[in-house]
């Protein structure tokens, strides 16, 4: 076989053809941007479960247990709710944040450290997720990590 | 005028290199914020509930996603998730004479002791639906429950 050589004067194109490489990755990066999704990102709300239905269990005998703050949640009709906390009753969560920041400063004031101080949401069975998450969602506009839902067997 | 001539060496072939660039940088930003090939069995056809605070979870390593539902199953309600390892879709009853929901997360909880739950509901959803979870949650020790929620402040909806 003739192998043709090149002219004088002539460059010989050495360089690997990439066509097919960028045809590749040009689909790919295609599909990736396709199926990114940048919108309404998920979030999450932490919680613990009171644990009330196991029976207690028996404490350290230096522990020395503060009063939960229970927040009970009715849902007189689906459009609204009521929290109910100590003497406060409200229906706004920015009320009910407000609310539990008082109280959370006066547990702080008699030397409860904040991370000691547990909330329990105690909702109605008929209740909206979104109300019961509302609620949850005002603990932590007041700076309160320790939150738990009430849960016993009906 | 003269031009200078040009030594056009391949005639006509464009420098491609910085295009090559470019996409394979796209291409590699594309591939790490793609969540392609985590499946976590969860309904994407859920409407969450709307907040404004809420935290991420970076890794869904240790976690069990469960979609609950209003629907009855065998006295309890009906629970979704993907099971770990083999990957496959399931039904659990939540409450009811046979809580299956118990069993199987504390099955996990052998396995993963630090396991995070997400629970996934409608915002619909009544709290005696969700009560069942949290209570089958309690008895597999699952300390960590996590409620998957949208972020109201960038339109909400799933």
């Amino acid at each position: 076989m003739k192998r043709r050589s090149p002219k004088i004067g002539q460059q010989q194109d050495t360089a690997p053809n990439l066509t097919p490489v960028v045809n590749i990755a040009m689909v790919v990066l295609v599909v990736f941007m396709l199926s990114a999704s940048f919108a309404a990102e998920e979030l999450f709300l932490r919680s613990t479960v009171s644990a009330e239905a196991q029976g207690a269990v028996a404490p350290d005998e230096d522990f020395v247990p503060t009063e939960p703050l229970e927040i009970r949640v009715s849902a007189p009709d689906a459009d609204r709710f009521i929290a109910r906390i100590g003497g406060n009753v409200t229906s706004d969560t920015e009320e009910l944040a407000a609310i539990l920041t008082t109280l959370r400063d006066q547990e702080i004031a008699v030397g409860t450290e904040i991370d000691d101080i547990q909330v329990i949401i105690r909702p109605d069975g008929n209740v909206p997720q979104k109300f019961t998450i509302a609620v949850q969602e005002a603990t932590i506009r007041a700076e309160l990590t320790k939150v738990a839902f009430a849960a016993s067997a009906r | 005028m003269r031009l200078p001539k040009r030594h056009l060496g391949g005639l006509g072939a464009p420098n491609i290199t910085p295009l090559c660039d470019i996409m394979l940088s796209l291409l590699i930003f594309f591939m790490l914020v793609s969540r392609a090939g985590i499946e976590t069995g969860a309904d994407e056809n859920l409407v969450l509930p709307e907040v404004l605070q809420g935290v991420k979870i970076e890794s869904f390593g240790e976690t069990v996603t469960l979609n609950v539902y209003d629907l009855e199953l065998n006295g309890g309600n009906l629970v979704t998730t993907r099971r770990p390892l083999t990957s496959t879709d399931i039904e659990l009853t939540a409450g009811g004479s046979q809580d299956e929901l118990a069993e199987f997360l504390t099955a996990i909880t052998n396995e993963i002791p630090n396991l995070k739950l997400i629970v996934r509901t409608d915002q619909t959803l009544e709290y005696r639906y969700v009560e069942p979870v949290l209570l089958a949650a309690s008895q597999a020790q699952v300390e960590s429950v996590n409620f998957a929620v949208v972020d109201a402040s960038q339109g909400g909806g799933s």
